[in-house]
């Protein structure tokens, strides 16, 4: 929470910083994300000319369900896959012209974490470190000692956790301006995932550093994002910072009776999903005003709602 | 580039080492029969073809590409630190075999026999231009379609011996004829060096437009 309260100050201060996330927003060097017309085919999956934007000092979560084109959006930022069509920029540079330098100044942890399994994790950092011009060895020390690494095991003896918070370690070891996470926890069973939370908000503190966090689990977003984009069958169907879309959208209660049945006719328009037992409706709604001017005399129940939800609700209809 | 000869090195260390010194060991043993140094180059190519195949495949095993793909090197690096090592392995292999050589002459070991280190050196050329291929074939395709893509090309030598004798005479004249001439040798060399730089390049190219394939 003290994140969230620090960064709205910051955005309060910064003002221009204002609806950059998503498909509009500031231009050049005060990005460090910024992707327009983003394509890619794969067979029948296509990603569409995705538009992505983070100012620099923030965190973003790009939250979709499995197989909606997070990762392949990610390889795409990291130059791992190949894009037909649209521009990358992190950081303020073009990726096709300066993608070395880039991935100095990028920390990246995927999915997998493919690292030589016959190796020793101390062999295996200084492989690594070989290559970055900005290799910080204390903060890699630093980074070993409070995830609890042994650096004398060999890759193919850690767990699957301690492999993410050895990848984490290596992204940070060089001090990345960003740091682009691709589901890290995915895999992980629920204690270490919190743990691995609790770990990656401590170290992502730093305001400088801008995040990119891919995960379709919204609690681990819900917690540290300051900005959210939802990516739904390779299209970003919503995005925007993540207060105003908790306050945007809203969990709604109505009766049937009373009026309600009048309403119920206007659902599909008015709801993005909704469940009825007979009695009541309930459902996910982008514009609680609207719902209530078209039946004033209903009395609509109206709560908070999370990203998890908004994601069922964008996905599946479902409430 | 160095660091990957490097990890390249150490990851097959224990492969290369005890096939270079059973090649040895056959060497002593065999040394009275007056085969030993040339069984010992036979066993250095298959270190070579087991050092290769090694390379490519530590990669496809560990999906190690995903990492090194992460790194600030160009993709081109990672093709040529391949190609490197192989042609170092070759060239140890080369010149270990010259040493045992050297000591089959100074002990009085069937010298006469021994294959001097010039001819073994011309005749692992081809050897180093298929190890070029093979390394070609794991980084456009995959290990398990360069080897049997290699295979296939090892039974292509076994035509010559379905075509009757009188048909490959000329062939074989001329082979004899330039193996005779004095620029030879330097042109031979450098006809191998140049096939071995191309397929490096084809396989920078095709490594450049590989990717990670997962959809998601």
């Amino acid at each position: 929470m003290d994140r969230i309260r620090e960064t709205t100050a910051k955005r309060a201060a910064a003002g221009s910083a204002e609806g950059a996330a998503g498909t509009t927003g500031a231009g050049g060097d005060d990005l460090a994300v910024e992707v327009r017309g983003l394509t890619k085919r794969y067979g029948r999956f296509t990603l569409d000319r995705v538009d992505l934007t983070l100012p620099r000092g923030y965190i973003m979560g790009f939250i979709g369900p499995n197989g909606a084109g997070k990762s392949t959006t990610i390889r795409l930022l990291m130059g791992l896959a190949r894009r037909d069509a649209g521009t990358v920029r992190l950081l303020g540079l073009d990726l096709d012209d300066h993608e070395r330098e880039i991935k100095n100044r990028v920390g990246y942890v995927g999915e997998d974490q493919p690292f030589y399994e016959d190796l020793t994790v101390a062999w295996t950092a200084r492989f690594v470190s070989r290559y970055y011009r900005d290799w910080d060895a204390g903060t890699y020390t630093h980074c070993l000692d409070a995830f609890g690494i042994d650096p004398g095991k060999k890759i193919k003896e850690l767990s699957r956790g301690t492999r993410v918070k050895f990848a984490l370690t290596l992204a940070l070891a060089h001090r990345p301006e960003l740091l682009i996470l691709d589901e890290p926890a995915s895999g992980l069973d629920p204690i270490v995932r919190r743990e691995l939370n609790r770990r990656l908000l401590s170290v992502i503190q730093d305001e400088r550093r801008s995040v990119l966090l891919s995960s379709h689990i919204t609690e681990d977003i819900e917690q540290i994002a300051d900005f959210v984009a939802f990516i739904v069958d390779g299209r970003i169907v919503l995005a925007g910072q993540k207060e105003d879309i908790l306050s945007r959208f809203r969990r709604v209660r109505f009766p049937l009776r009373a009026g309600g049945e009048g309403l119920a006719r206007l659902l599909p328009r008015l709801l993005l999903a909704h469940r009825s037992d007979g009695s009541s409706v309930v459902g996910i709604t982008e514009d609680p005003a609207a719902l209530r001017s078209a039946a004033p005399s209903v009395p609509i129940e109206e709560q908070p709602t999370s990203l998890d939800d908004i994601l069922l609700a964008l996905v599946k209809g479902e409430c | 580039m160095l660091p990957l000869m490097y990890k390249d090195f150490y990851l097959t260390r224990k492969h290369l080492l005890s096939l270079t010194l059973l090649g040895l060991a056959v060497a002593a043993l065999l040394g009275r029969t007056g085969a030993g140094t040339t069984v010992f180059l036979a066993v250095a190519w298959v270190a070579l073809w087991n050092f290769t195949a090694r390379v490519g495949y530590v990669e496809e095993r560990n999906r190690t590409y995903g990492l090194l793909w992460t790194l600030p090197l160009p993709r081109r690096v990672i093709v040529r630190s391949k190609f490197a090592s192989v042609v170092v392995v070759w060239a140890g292999q080369l010149c270990l075999y010259a040493l045992a050589a050297k000591v089959y002459e100074l002990v009085g070991l069937t010298q006469f026999d021994t294959l001097p280190p010039a001819t073994a050196f011309f005749g692992s050329l081809p050897m180093l231009v298929l190890m070029g291929l093979y390394l070609y074939l794991i980084l456009r395709f995959d290990y398990l379609r360069a080897t049997n893509g290699l295979r296939f090309v090892f039974l292509l030598f076994l035509v010559p011996l379905a075509i009757p004798a009188g048909y490959l005479e000329p062939a074989a004249r001329w082979l004899e004829a330039a193996a005779a001439h004095p620029s030879a040798p330097a042109a031979g060399s450098a006809l191998a060096a140049a096939v071995y730089l191309g397929f490096m390049r084809v396989a920078e190219q095709s490594f450049e437009r590989k990717e990670l394939r997962d959809v998601g």
